[in-house]
């Protein structure tokens, strides 16, 4: 039976205009990821100073730069909303890459923070 | 069966009025233009759109801020398949919304709406896509900004996806 999961990584982001990359293995039931959406416990710092290039499976989703505020979905949006859609894409060896890179700007300041990735996902 | 796909191109901007022109190339497996998302990152300190400071004020509606205008053209064709202003952050995300309190207002940042790109459906003509970015943030900011600003291209590939 199918059944829709939300996974979550975390990316702690340490120092100003550094970039992070981490990979992240999802489980092997999930048979395909139908949606993304990024979040941040400091939302402003996401918002202003993110970007990053997302992987599934050595498929790049979204390249190295784009922006994190082109991903995220304020408390305005619906639940069911917040996601951004995908088109089934195949986990394949259920290897999620992120390379998230931090840069200023001038309405900020740095301070340590964290960047949360969820997937929608279907698992069987 | 196409799978959508993007080219990020980002350059900067440091002088008022300045006009800068682009040449982004297409990936030989593009197919289809289908999208265009633009975004911008201030390399000075700016302050950022001021939240509602009352329940009255956030009735007021604050226009989001011009930086510049983008126009996009292919090589061999005539006239521009894409021409938008390019807008800072929205200043107008809290109107209407009394749910701000001390510690917790309305911004972009935690209220704002998804992001979503202009659609397009342009056919690719021509290995290039040329374009031309004017800076007009200085009527709408009243100073010269530096900032950069990033162009996300979608396009449409009929590649198979690896499995």
């Amino acid at each position: 039976m199918k059944t829709r999961v939300k996974k979550r990584f975390d990316i702690l982001v340490t120092q100003a205009n550094k970039s992070f990359s981490q990979d992240f293995e999802l489980d092997k039931n999930i048979t395909s990821v139908i949606g993304i959406a990024i979040s941040s416990d400091k939302d402003d710092l996401l918002y202003f100073r993110g970007s990053q290039g997302v992987e599934v499976n050595k498929e790049e989703l979204f390249p190295g730069g784009y922006e994190s505020k082109l991903l995220m979905a304020g408390v305005n949006v619906s639940p069911n909303g917040k996601y951004y859609q995908l088109d089934h894409v195949n986990p394949g060896n259920g290897i999620v890459k992120m390379v998230y890179e931090d840069t200023d700007d001038g309405r900020t300041s740095f301070s340590p923070y964290r960047v949360s990735l969820y997937l929608d996902c279907i698992a069987e | 069966m196409a799978y959508p796909k993007i080219i990020s191109h980002q350059f900067t901007i440091s002088a008022k009025g300045e006009t800068r022109h682009l040449q982004i190339r297409l990936p030989r497996d593009a197919h289809r233009l289908i999208g265009v998302e633009t975004s911008i990152r201030m390399l000075q300190a700016v302050s950022p759109a001021p939240a509602p400071a009352s329940f009255l004020q956030s009735f007021e509606m604050a226009f989001a801020k011009q930086v510049g205008t983008l126009r996009l053209s292919q090589p061999g064709c005539s006239g521009q398949f894409y021409s938008c202003p390019v807008k800072d952050e929205n200043a107008s995300v809290g109107y209407g919304d009394f749910s701000a309190t001390d510690t917790f207002s309305p911004k972009d940042a935690t209220h704002g709406f998804h992001r979503l790109e202009d659609p397009l459906n342009v056919p690719r003509q021509a290995a290039l896509i040329l374009g031309l970015y004017q800076d007009t943030s200085f009527s709408g900011y009243g100073q010269n900004l530096h900032y950069t600003v990033s162009l996300h291209i979608w396009y449409e590939t009929l590649n198979p996806k690896p499995c």
